[in-house]
Order: C-alpha cells, then structure tokens, then sequence
C-alpha cells in the first residue's frame, strides 16, 4: 500500500542539464531501501523528492497510489532525519521532538506519552530537558530518530544520519536504525555512501552513479552479483580487482599466463576476444613456485586480523587479502577459482553472466 | 684540596643568590614598566572619554540646578525650579507623548515591517529579490538632511507633488506639514525612508544564516509559513531583532530630530517637537541651558527604564554561542 513509484521521474534545477535522468524505481511498502552511490549522484535528490522538497522536473511520483507531484511535503506523511539532525537549536530535547505534534494539535497527554516511548526506546529519558547544544553528535542523531519516530509516518526517510558519527557509535547507531524499522515497518529510505551502512542495514540496495540506477538488489545480490564494472568496484573493502584479460584458444590470457577456461563459462564468454575479469581480493588463492598466473608483490600491509597485499599480475595491479600468518615467498603465483570470478563486457563494463550452478 | 671545592660551591651558590635577586627586581621593574605602558595605551581613549563624555554629563547635571543663558558670566542658583517647571509645563509633557508616538510608529515601520519583509524575501518571494534589496537599501546613502529636504518639497501645502497627485483622485488638499498628527507621520515617514532599507539588510542576514534544513523540517511537520517564522525563524533571529530594536528606540527617541528640524522646526504649535528637538530649542533657541539641561537628565531617566525593560528581554534572547 505504502509503495513509492517513480515513472519517468527527470529533475533539472537549471532547466538545461538533468541532474536525474528519467528515473524508473519502485520502493515495495515496508522495506528498508538504501541508496547508495557516491558525492553527487544524485541520491540526496531523489530523498527530497520523495519529501516534496524539491520539485519534480518531469515524470511521475506516486507515494501510496496518490500521484504527489504537487503536494506539499507536510501533506505527504513522511518523516525524515538530516544529515545533521536539523534539531531545532533553542528548543530542549522535548520540545523538539513534540514539535510536529504541537502542529498536529495531538493533545498534549498523547504528546507526552508518546514522546516518553520514543526517549525510552532510544534510551534518552534522561536527557528530555536538554537543549541540543548540550548533548553529545550521538545524542543529537538519537533525538533527531525520535523525532522522527514519533510521528509514526508511513514514510521513513534519511539522508545520511551517521555520516556524522565516529566509527564505533556508527556501529551502535546502525542496528538502533534496525530496531526503529521493526517497531512499525515504515517504508525506509535510507541514503547512504558508506557500503558496510548499506550492507548492514538495507533490505534491498539501490547503487546510482551519475543520476543512473546502476543496480538495484538484496546486499547479497550486490556483492556477489555485481551488475557492472562499477557496482563491482564500488561494493567491497579493498574493492573488487577488475583487470584486463584476452580470450583465445580456450584461454584466459592474463599477461603472458593463459588458463584454461571451463567449459560452462565458454558458453557465457562466447566469442568474445577481450574481457575484464573480476576477483574479490578476499578471494585470491596464492601459490608459490606454480600456479596459473604470475604474481609480482608490490607491497604488504599488516592489518591485524588479515594481511593486504598488492601485486600486478599480467599489468593490472591487484590486491589480495590473506591470513596474517601467511608466509609470502619470493616467487608467487594466482590461482583462478571459476566459481569465485566475474566477466565483464570489455566494452559496455556490463556483467556477462554466470554459468547455472 | 676539600677547601677549594667548598669555596667554589660556596661561589655558585653566591651567584645563584645574586641571580635570583636581580630577576625578582626584573620581575617588579616589568610590572611596573607594563602598567605604565597600559596607561599610556588607554590615556587616549580614558581623555576622550572624561572629556566628552564624563565631564559634560556632571556639567550637564550642575547646569539644571542654574539659571543661565549662555552668555552671563553668573549662573544663578535655582535648586529644583528647572524640574519643576518642566512637570508644570504642558510642552514638555507633550514632547515626551510625541516622543513615544515617534518610538511607536518607528517600531512598527523600521522594525516589524522589515522584518516581516526581509522573511517574505528569503522564504516567499522567489525573483527580482536583488533590485528590491537594492531599491530599499538606496535611501539608506542619502543623507538624512538631504532626504528632509525633499520630501518637504514633495509634501508641500500648496503646489506639493503628492497633493497634485492626491488631487488627481479627488482627493482635497492636505495641509501635510502644518498639522500636527498628519506632520509626526510625515516625519516618521522619512526616518522610516531612511532607515527601513539598513534594518532589512539586517533582518536578511539574519534569517538567511537560520539554516535551511530547520525550515525544511518545519516543513514537513505540516507547518504554516506564519508557525515557521513564529517558532523557528523569530527565536534564532531574536538576537539580531534585539540589537535592531534597541536601535530603532534609539532612533525613534533622537534621530528624527533631523526632519523635524528640517520639515517642522518642532510646530505646528509643538505638536511634532520631541524631547531631543524640545533640549535643542530650549539650549540654543531660547538660551535656557538650565531647562534643556534639566530635559536631558529627564530623557536620560526615561532611557534608563528602557534599558532596564531591554535587560529583562535579553533573557528571552537566543545567541548561537
């Protein structure tokens, strides 16, 4: 009921370039979708889009079956938190989050009771009289979800409320955006550009480069089925290797190594020549003295609990992780495992496919 | 051999002696150096200070206990008969009320009006925002006397443009300057003309620093454009409307002595004279400093019971930091 459909939504600020490109996207009701992609593609403009504030050049948006085109963001029923929280500043804790209620005209009993559920849920009982000034970033962020919370809109929406934070708080933050999700399963959009948020929290994922939708899919979909080059690149840490590889003769030719391709996958490669090639770094499997394809090592880093290392193996430079007690030898060697590597079009970057497992 | 060695400790230990006694004489002789070069920095500012601003209010105080026209070399002892005179006097106690007419209307014209304006500007009013701005603030780099000048001109009984305008629609010839209620809202007109531009400079920046995420989430609480401004936008603006509302007190309190000098000289029948231009005539028209002085302590008691009202407000005031 509470789906958001996009039709062929385009928006220019300028009336020449369109910052959003004929966008088709629907949001099932009661998901938790994330947007995703990097500085300016667009993503923040599709969120106020959804809140009404800004309007849409062209196209349709549809929120609950109501076409909202020209209805005014207070009118649409979404709750949303910003980036930096928008807390009112001379207003105390309470008074912030009764604000919209206040403008509701709920009596102020319910408004009590229901600002006293979200403090508590949130664990910020303590701090109701408090002005925003007076509390901490991750205090603000809480505040800003009750604020939110307490409205109990169908629509969710956020505009990157951790990018605030420290890593450890964003940790806590992340599964705290979890829990307010499952207290009434609002239909949660959340923009992002940190990928483990999107992993982490998401339902479903949405990857935009350049006002494109590059794929849209479960966190699992994303990252063991990236639909392109980019997707591939842009989902994983250290990110996807992706390098250059020639086909001939039943081969992978890697540089100067040639590796013999199975057959199922000749089937998808078909008779394409070149291809890009693509492994995980967490997938590399190493071998010294032999293996399919020669390994220069680089350099090592030691991260704790996994050791990084860079190589370039036929001109692509590459990284793997390994063990941390992995003993690198003097002569290193890649092995390529079919059921771990992706094919990319050489020319469209588009992935190729895989073969039925 | 043991001899030597305790004579050269008993030397160190002299010198360190020596060396503690001359840097606590340093230290002293540095303060002493550093307080006079304090005086000598604030010496300009202190003279300045007593001078115009200390010595002329005892002065001030002294003369309204005097009789004296300025010229005498005898000021005459009078006690309170200065005050006296004042509180039995009709014109006093009605340039005080056309004081407060003045502060009045200014506060509606130079501080609500702008204020309003300079929201619609940043919140309702989407094009040709840069030539209202220009327009408005254009009087503000005219001089004061220059504009009086005009506009006497314009508001002129006989022959006036604006009554030749009025005329045109019916309207009967005004006699804009030589009555006294239509004069005071002449007058305030051109202090408004002046000042209203500078004030909504003011307000703009100020409710453009208000951000505009604050808005937005009013916003999407469902919030009229009024609730937004009364809620939001007027408490984290509060700070820049306390500091433009002391100043158009002020305003309205002594700066249109310039237009009434110019348009009315204080007529028609005192009617538009206020408590400044009432000290400037009593001083310098009729040569009774001890009545204009006595005046001046007068608005100065009236002022400080603003300041007081002003120091309860403040506490409603919202600052960033």
């Amino acid at each position: 009921m509470n789906d958001i459909v996009f039709k062929n939504v385009c928006k220019s600020y300028d009336g020449k370039v369109n910052v959003i490109e004929n966008l088709n996207l629907t949001i099932p009701a009661g998901q938790r979708l994330i947007l995703l992609g990097p500085s300016g593609c667009g993503k923040s403009t599709i969120l106020r889009m959804i809140a009404g504030l800004e309007s849409i050049t062209s196209g349709d948006l549809y929120m609950g079956g109501v076409r909202v085109n020209d209805i005014e963001p207070g009118d649409r029923d979404v709750a949303m938190v910003f980036q930096n929280y928008a807390l009112y500043p001379h207003m105390t804790v309470n008074k912030n989050i009764q604000f919209g209620m206040e403008i509701a005209k709920v009596p102020k009993a319910e408004r009590d009771k229901q600002t006293d559920w979200a403090l508590e849920i949130l664990g910020l009982s303590e701090y109701k009289e408090r002005l925003p000034r007076q509390l901490s970033g991750g205090q603000r962020q809480r505040v800003a979800l009750c604020r939110a919370l307490v409205k109990k809109a169908p629509f969710f929406l956020l505009d990157e409320p951790l990018s605030n934070l420290d890593a450890q708080l964003r940790t806590s933050a992340r599964a705290e955006l979890v829990k307010i999700h499952e207290v009434y399963h609002p239909t949660f959009i959340y923009v992002t550009h940190d990928q483990i948020e999107a992993m982490t929290v998401g339902q479903n994922i949405v990857i935009l480069d350049k006002s494109i939708i590059q794929q849209m899919g479960t966190p699992d979909e994303i990252y063991n089925k990236p639909a392109n080059v980019f997707v591939a690149k842009f989902i994983g840490s250290p990110c996807m290797n992706v390098g250059d590889a020639r086909v001939a003769d039943g081969k992978l030719w890697i540089g100067e190594d040639g590796v013999e391709i199975p057959d199922d996958w000749k089937v998808i490669i078909g008779d394409r020549s070149r291809i890009k090639f693509g492994i995980r770094p967490e997938h590399i499997d190493f071998a010294e003295g032999s293996g399919d394809v020669h390994a220069k090592v680089t350099y090592t880093e030691n991260h704790g609990n996994k050791l990084v290392v860079a190589y370039v193996s036929g001109g692509n430079e590459m990284m793997a992780c390994l063990d941390p007690f992995y003993k690198l030898g003097d002569d290193m060697y890649m092995n390529i495992q079919w059921d771990k590597i992706h094919f990319f079009d050489a020319d469209t970057d588009k992935n190729i496919g895989y073969p039925a497992r | 051999m043991a001899e030597k060695e305790l004579r050269k400790q008993a030397q160190k230990e002299e010198r360190a002696a020596a060396k503690k006694e001359k840097k606590i004489v340093t230290k002293a002789m540095r303060k002493r150096r550093d307080g006079l070069l304090f005086a000598l920095l604030l010496s300009p500012a202190i003279i300045f200070f007593v001078v115009f601003v200390i010595y002329p209010v005892l002065y001030n105080v002294y003369l309204s206990f005097h009789e004296w026209n300025m010229v005498s070399p005898n000021k005459k002892f009078v006690g309170i008969k200065n005050y006296e005179n004042l509180f039995k006097d009709g014109e006093f106690i009605q340039s005080v009320g056309t004081t407060f007419k003045y502060i009045g209307i200014c506060l509606i014209t130079i501080f609500v009006f702008p204020y309003f304006l300079s929201y619609a500007m940043v919140h309702l009013i989407d094009k040709g925002q840069e030539t209202y701005r220009s327009v408005l603030f254009f009087p503000s780099l005219i001089s004061l006397s220059v504009g009086a000048i005009v506009f006497q001109f314009l508001f002129r009984g006989i022959g006036g443009p604006i009554n030749a305008m009025l005329a045109w629609f019916g309207v009967e010839k005004i006699s804009w300057l030589n009555d006294g209620p239509t004069a005071i809202l002449v007058i305030a007109f051109v202090a408004t003309w002046k000042t209203f531009g500078y004030n909504m400079l003011i307000f703009l920046g100020a409710i453009l620093e208000v951000p505009t995420e604050l808005i937005e989430a009013a916003k999407l609480e469902n919030a009229s454009k009024w609730k937004i401004f009364w809620r939001i936008v007027l408490p984290l603006t509060s700070s820049t409307a306390f500091y433009a509302f002391v100043i158009t007190f002020t305003y309205g309190l002594g700066q249109v002595f310039t237009p009434t000098n110019i348009l009315t000289s204080g007529g028609p029948t005192n009617s538009t004279s206020n408590l400044v231009y009432t000290i400037y005539e009593a001083a310098f028209f009729t040569f009774q400093s001890g009545r204009a002085a006595a005046t001046a302590l007068v608005t100065l008691a009236i002022v400080m019971v603003v300041v007081v009202l002003y120091q309860a407000l403040e506490k409603k005031v919202h600052y960033a930091n």
